[in-house]
């Protein structure tokens, strides 16, 4: 098996040779670092390598594995985290100058529980600054690059997290989705991220930008690898009172059941006139395929969904600049201009705006509330456009002119103001061989239909066994 | 359509927020920031013909919380 076969084994695949000692978590953990140190330095994905700490970490999942205590399905499995996850003794800079020596005494829940699981941290990926944006160029880290085309963002603001995986530089990854910081990059990267249900995973110790919009979500390159992610992470943290309390199910199981009798709704109207044609015709790809295998299409209304930029806005920026009263008042100018302005303007608006706009958010919740009565899942295209290249501040759709930020987020957003479980898995290419990801959006806590979809896509295509050029 | 007012707040006004709330802005500063101001409530606007009605706020966040408490 070469070195690449390796690095893109499945989580699945990797867990089995683990567990059967074909191959040892120390084995893993070197050709990880190899391959990171090998090929990090034209992507930019990785802030820290914690390359001391990992091969400790891989030796003791070693010798526990070899002692006949194997954990589960992550035991030894390495794994890299987006840097605004708290890591105890290990510095977390949330991709800004201003946080550039900081250096947590704690662990976020959801490391903790990784670090339970057996996993191995290879390191810290870069992000866009404090995930307050969507292209990943950083200002103090570099620009992250696309590994389907360099000169290429990889979406953000986990584009750290989706690059990796894409190069196969980790097995999976934890990121963060505030307006689709998770799903973006997967879909630009061309890999598998779920942005879970708000209270679905714990955000204890993950810095925040919008507390009522902020999720966590998992990373990998296919959905049965994520499920096996969701599994170790999902459940209430007592220290999250957003957490909640539903049962957690066997995600792994329950997303093998197919899609036979599912009932699919796509909100045309939102849809059309808004996407490139390269992509448009990758999400009818992906219709047509769920239809073959047994699934039915019909169009859903979401009437209030026009309005979710302004409602993003007037809820985003207040919340973030609340988050960051601190540092701003005392270190502004370490922020870089983008993601100052942006905290800057939240600054202005009225607490009735603010208000206002939560007020409203409920009418679109109760839109996607009506349209998942009628159907079981929602797709849309992941993003409408592909990445765009590096530095391009505006992309043309038909004869507008839009900026890269709304336009990216035109379909994740919204699924952030209801809260609801949404998926972004790979469903095909266009000429120019970049990625392109549908959105599957599903019910409250209901994330194991959403993988089930996804996984029920990638099992009738080979979009997600792609992989870019070395 | 309305011409929007060409400064919902002075230059000077923000300044004076910025600086209630602890954010000190030099001058040329706070004359980008009014009109970034000025641009996002153009965006946000369409949020001022709609009737929200009976809703409460969707304050997600640690109700749940409290409700324990």
């Amino acid at each position: 098996m070469s070195d690449a076969d390796h690095a893109y084994l499945s989580l699945v695949r990797l867990a089995d040779m683990l567990r059967e000692r074909q191959v040892s978590p120390v084995e893993v953990t070197r050709a990880a670092l190899e391959r990171i140190a090998r090929m990090d330095s034209r992507l930019n994905t990785y802030l820290l390598v914690t390359e001391r700490e990992a091969l400790a970490a891989a030796r003791t999942a070693e010798a526990e594995i070899r002692a006949g205590h194997y954990r589960g399905p992550l035991h030894g499995v390495p794994f890299a985290l987006k840097d605004l996850f708290l890591t105890a003794g290990i510095r977390t800079t949330a991709g800004s100058r201003v946080l550039a020596e900081h250096v947590p005494d704690k662990d976020a829940t959801v490391v903790a529980r990784l670090r339970e699981a057996g996993a191995v941290l290879l390191g810290k990926l870069n992000m866009h600054e404090f995930a307050f944006g969507v292209t990943n160029v950083n200002p103090h880290y570099g620009a992250t690059h696309n590994p389907w085309d360099t000169e290429r963002i990889t979406g953000g603001s986990s584009g750290g997290s989706g690059a990796a995986l894409a190069a196969g530089l980790c097995s999976f990854s934890l990121g963060t989705d505030t307006g689709g910081s998770v799903r973006i990059p997967a879909a630009l990267c061309g890999v598998t991220g779920l942005k879970p249900t708000y209270g679905r995973v714990s955000r204890h110790g993950v810095l925040p930008l919008a507390w009522s919009l902020d999720h966590v979500g998992p990373m990998a390159r296919s959905a049965l690898d994520v499920a096996l992610v969701l599994q170790a992470i999902a459940g209430r943290d007592p220290r999250d009172d957003t957490s909640g309390d539903a049962p957690v199910p066997d995600y792994a199981s329950a997303i093998r059941a197919g899609v036979h009798g599912l009932r699919v709704g796509v909100p045309w109207h939102a849809i059309q006139g808004s996407v490139e044609p390269e992509v448009m015709t990758s999400f009818r790809s992906a219709l047509d395929a769920l239809v073959g295998l047994g699934a039915t299409v019909s169009e859903v209304a979401l009437p209030r969904f026009p309005l979710s930029r302004s409602l993003f806005s007037s809820i985003v920026l207040p919340e973030s600049v609340s988050a960051h009263e601190r540092y701003m008042a005392s270190r502004a100018g370490d922020y870089g201009p983008d993601v100052r302005a942006r905290l800057e303007a939240g600054l202005l608006l009225p607490a009735t705006r603010y208000l206002r706009a939560q007020r409203i958010r409920r009418l679109l919740q109760a839109d996607f509330r009506d349209a998942l009565e009628q159907v079981d899942v929602i797709a849309t295209p992941t993003c409408p456009i592909v990445a765009p290249r590096i530095g391009e501040e505006t992309v043309r759709i038909g004869e507008r002119e839009e900026s890269v930020t709304d336009i990216l987020t035109l379909f994740t957003r919204p699924v952030n103001l209801v809260g609801l479980p949404a998926v972004s898995t790979p469903c095909g290419f266009t000429t120019a061989a970049l990625p392109v990801g549908l959105q599957i959006i599903g019910r409250a806590f209901d994330e194991a239909t959403v993988l089930r979809v996804a996984h029920a896509c990638e099992q009738a295509t080979t979009w997600s066994e792609q992989r870019p050029a070395e | 359509m309305d011409t929007p007012d060409p400064f919902p707040l002075s230059p000077d006004a923000v300044r004076q927020i910025a600086a209630a709330a602890g954010f000190p802005l030099d001058a040329a500063r706070s004359e980008r920031l009014a009109r970034r101001y000025q641009r996002l409530l153009q965006d946000i606007r369409e949020l001022d013909s709609v009737d929200p009605g009976d809703a409460e706020p969707a304050v997600q966040f640690r109700t749940e919380g409290l409700a324990r408490e």
